[in-house]
């Protein structure tokens, strides 16, 4: 990803937690205008890094800068363009939620009310409880109203859909697509329902141990690897199919289902034509090529 | 664990492997310590010139908490209620751990002079059933305690070492140590009743449900920082008491109209900010009753406190009242929620951080100002209690030694921010900082303090400095989360 507008820039960054290291030499620029999913197994290093962009935790080494400021010099005015959900969703749980939301808002200068009004009642949020007292899914959808109402320019989700049921995920899936539509506005989204991550996103970060494995358009990614399904029209399917090295390769009497990586529709046609073969060639799921990706 | 074998030995191991517990949990370790060192209190009255047995209750009493604590958090865990043959384990495990240690905390008689074998087995074996009713009520209290959270009984669980020492100071132990000796057989077959009656209690059926899932605090706790935290946050998300919604609303309102008469983005509005949240933290946990109680118990007990050792007129003994809550602040939490992001850099959380500890620090003066005023009223009323040979005289609280407070608490405050995401470590040091100070306050009876009012002016400027470079070097240099 590169751009000369980055918003986050991030050089060699490496974090370590005692022996466990949860950044490892991590070079990442995020640009203006996208909508990110960031993947990756539990304890791969997602949230410590989406914490270094907004200086929460500082690197061992390495130098992360956001909004062009070093991620430890971050002052309010870099914080007051950033909305962070964050995983546990810890709140003041002594306030009520009609007095969190007031006290929060009282800090930004853009706070829109008519958006808290409209996503207090399309979350139907209840404003006269404490918030110690809802519910974990309750609890999410205050947090993601409260990084979202005074309309961030860049909006860091961490697992913000963890708690919440399949209608609300929807909602919420539906917000992201209409906060993407102002150009200017970045939203990074880390979670592991990858089905309703690849719904929104356009380009991907896939963690692994702390490492950044893929750092891509998701368009690109999907366009990288394919499965093809082999119908033998007559004859017999040869015992070495010309793919050369395949990701993935299951074989059923006259027909086989194959992964492939870098291969085009046209090219893969005119090898099952010199076969025999119809082939019908499918996009994977993002979970598909996750597991590729990441190797299991 | 063998499940095919017959049902007695899958019991059996079902019970081994709770009995595990008692070294695999980290949280226990240090209670073990806790544990040894109530071993003084049973040895050294036995070495007084009218030597008293009963000390070894302390330690049944705490070990029967401790019992009942690790089975809380088992019954706790979904996984157990569904454990096949699991439901009249925790009944075992509490028994069989009481029977092993009060059945050798019994042999505290053997010391007991004059006692004649075979009669001294009798009171050997006496001496250990009480101690198991003591044990039990430790458990009971653990069992009932914990279910709770902020009910009764968690207050009364606090409350019971403290009635053993007000026990032990009206020579109840004494009545019971001779009633043990003269009648061990009677003894022993009322004790054994009320086992028997706990024992059926332990068994009942609804055991399992009762703690299935269900929000509990257990004295090992504190290694568990977001458990901490999720029970802090429950606390605070329950009713408040009369007035609470309406002085929080008020709070909220001021504040909030406070915060909108700073600086948009700027460093005022988020101190203001934090102002009021390190506030409305203090007030969800302090309400009236609990004021009232802190104030009067404070004023009391130091106040007669004073007498013990004969220390009327020395410096350290009613006046270490002003250490006790210096040492406690050593668990608030200056920045409340850092992952509740709000513009702020960690130069305005450094400041924000700053105005928490002074709010955290008056608030608990004034409470300290008034017990100190209820104290010196209280002098003129209250008359001696007599003990035996032991007279207390009431002795208020000296104002001019109120800024001992001000002087030590930003040690407690650098504790905290070094130590923010170790419960565990800040318990220790806390304890620890608690008999350094009750030892010391013994040992040195001091009736002057040691230094003048300059030097105690320069120890509270050097104490606040080294706390304003820790918190400096901590919102510069560490993770805030």
């Amino acid at each position: 990803m590169n751009g000369d507008n980055a918003i986050i820039e991030m050089h060699k960054v490496s974090k370590r937690f005692g022996h466990i290291k949860a950044l490892d030499n991590v070079d990442l620029e995020i640009c203006p205008g996208r909508i990110i999913g960031l993947v990756g197994a539990n304890g791969s290093g997602k949230s410590t890094l989406l914490r270094h962009m907004i200086g929460l935790y500082l690197a061992d080494e390495g130098q992360c800068v956001t909004f062009g400021c070093d991620a430890a010099k971050l002052g309010p005015k870099e914080l007051g363009r950033i909305g962070y959900v964050h995983q546990e969703g810890e709140l003041l749980g002594w306030m009520k939620t009609r007095q969190l939301i007031r006290y929060v808002s009282a800090y930004y200068p853009t706070w829109n009310r008519e958006l808290e009004e409209q996503y207090i009642a399309d979350f139907d949020i209840s404003t006269k409880a404490r918030v110690g007292s809802l519910s974990p899914g309750q609890r999410q959808k205050l947090a993601i109203l409260l990084a979202v109402c005074f309309e961030p320019e860049f909006l860091i989700l961490d697992e913000p859909a963890s708690a919440l049921d399949p209608i609300a995920r929807g909602q919420f899936l539906d917000l992201l697509l209409k906060i993407i539509q102002d150009e200017k506005r970045t939203i990074i989204i880390s979670s592991h329902i990858l089905s309703d991550v690849e719904k929104v996103i356009d380009h991907l970060l896939i963690m692994k141990k702390g490492t950044l494995l893929r750092d891509c358009s998701f368009d690109d990614l999907r366009e990288e690897y394919c499965r093809v399904k082999l119908t033998l029209l007559s004859g017999s399917l040869p015992a070495t199919l010309p793919f050369g090295p395949m990701v993935d390769c299951v074989r059923e009497g006259g027909s086989a289902i194959i992964t492939l990586q870098n291969y085009t529709r046209e090219e893969i046609e005119d090898k099952a034509k010199a076969m025999n073969c119809e082939a019908e060639v499918q996009a994977l799921t993002l979970e598909d090529i996750y597991r590729i990706v990441v190797g299991e | 664990m063998r499940i095919v074998e017959g049902f007695e030995d899958v019991a059996m191991s079902i019970l081994a492997v709770n009995l595990k517990h008692l070294y695999q949990r980290r949280g226990l370790w240090l209670w073990y310590v806790i544990l040894l060192c109530q071993f003084g209190a049973v040895v050294l009255p036995m070495k007084l010139k009218d030597p008293r047995f009963m000390g070894y209750l302390i330690i049944s009493f705490l070990s029967g908490m401790v019992a009942g604590f690790v089975q809380v958090e088992i019954l706790n865990k979904p996984f157990a209620f569904c454990l096949p043959g699991h439901r009249l384990i925790p009944r075992r495990f509490i028994m069989l751990v009481g029977a092993v240690v009060n059945g050798l905390l019994g042999f505290v008689f053997v010391f007991y002079p004059g006692l004649g074998f075979p009669y001294v087995v009798s009171v050997i074996v006496a001496g250990g059933f009480v101690g198991m009713v003591f044990y039990l009520l430790g458990t009971s209290l653990a069992l009932s305690g914990s279910q709770q959270i902020g009910a009764q009984h968690n207050r009364l669980m606090g409350f019971s070492p403290f009635l053993v020492i007000v026990g032990a100071f009206l020579g109840w132990d004494i009545i019971l140590q001779e009633m043990i000796v003269s009648y061990p057989v009677v003894m022993a077959g009322i004790s054994f009743v009320m086992c028997w009656f706990t024992w059926r209690w332990l068994g009942r059926e609804s055991l399992g449900r009762d703690y299935c899932g269900t929000m509990v605090m257990t004295m090992f706790d504190g290694f568990d920082p977001k458990k901490v935290e999720r029970i802090r946050q429950w606390k605070a998300s329950q009713k408040g008491h009369i007035g609470q919604a309406a002085l929080l609303g008020w709070l909220g309102r001021f504040f909030n109209g406070w915060m909108s008469r700073q600086e948009f983005l700027g460093t005022g509005r988020y101190v203001v900010g934090n102002i009021y949240t390190a506030l409305g933290k203090c007030l969800v946990v302090l309400s009236p009753s609990t004021m009232v109680f802190l104030v009067l118990g404070f004023a009391l007990y130091f106040g007669y406190f004073s007498s013990m050792g004969g220390g009327a007129g020395k410096i350290w003994q009613v006046n270490i009242v002003y250490l006790w809550p210096a040492i406690f602040l050593l668990n608030v939490d200056l920045l409340p929620c850092p992952s509740l992001l709000v513009p702020a850099g960690r130069r305005d959380k450094y400041y924000g951080m700053l105005a928490s500890a002074m709010v955290v620090t008056l608030l608990t003066g004034v409470l300290l100002l008034i017990a100190t005023c209820v104290s010196v009223w209280l002098e003129g009323y209250l008359p001696d209690i007599t003990l035996k040979r032991l007279v207390l005289s009431y002795q208020g609280l000296h104002v001019r030694y109120l800024p001992l407070f001000f002087v030590f608490v930003p040690i407690s405050f650098c504790v905290s921010v070094l130590f923010r995401r170790s419960a565990i470590v800040r318990i220790v040091i806390m304890v620890l900082l608690f008999q350094v100070v009750m030892i010391g306050s013994m040992a040195m009876s001091l009736k002057e303090m040691p230094v003048g009012p300059i030097g105690f002016l320069l120890l509270g400027v050097i104490l606040w400095g080294l706390f304003l470079w820790v918190l400096d070097r901590h919102c510069r240099r560490r993770s805030l989360v």
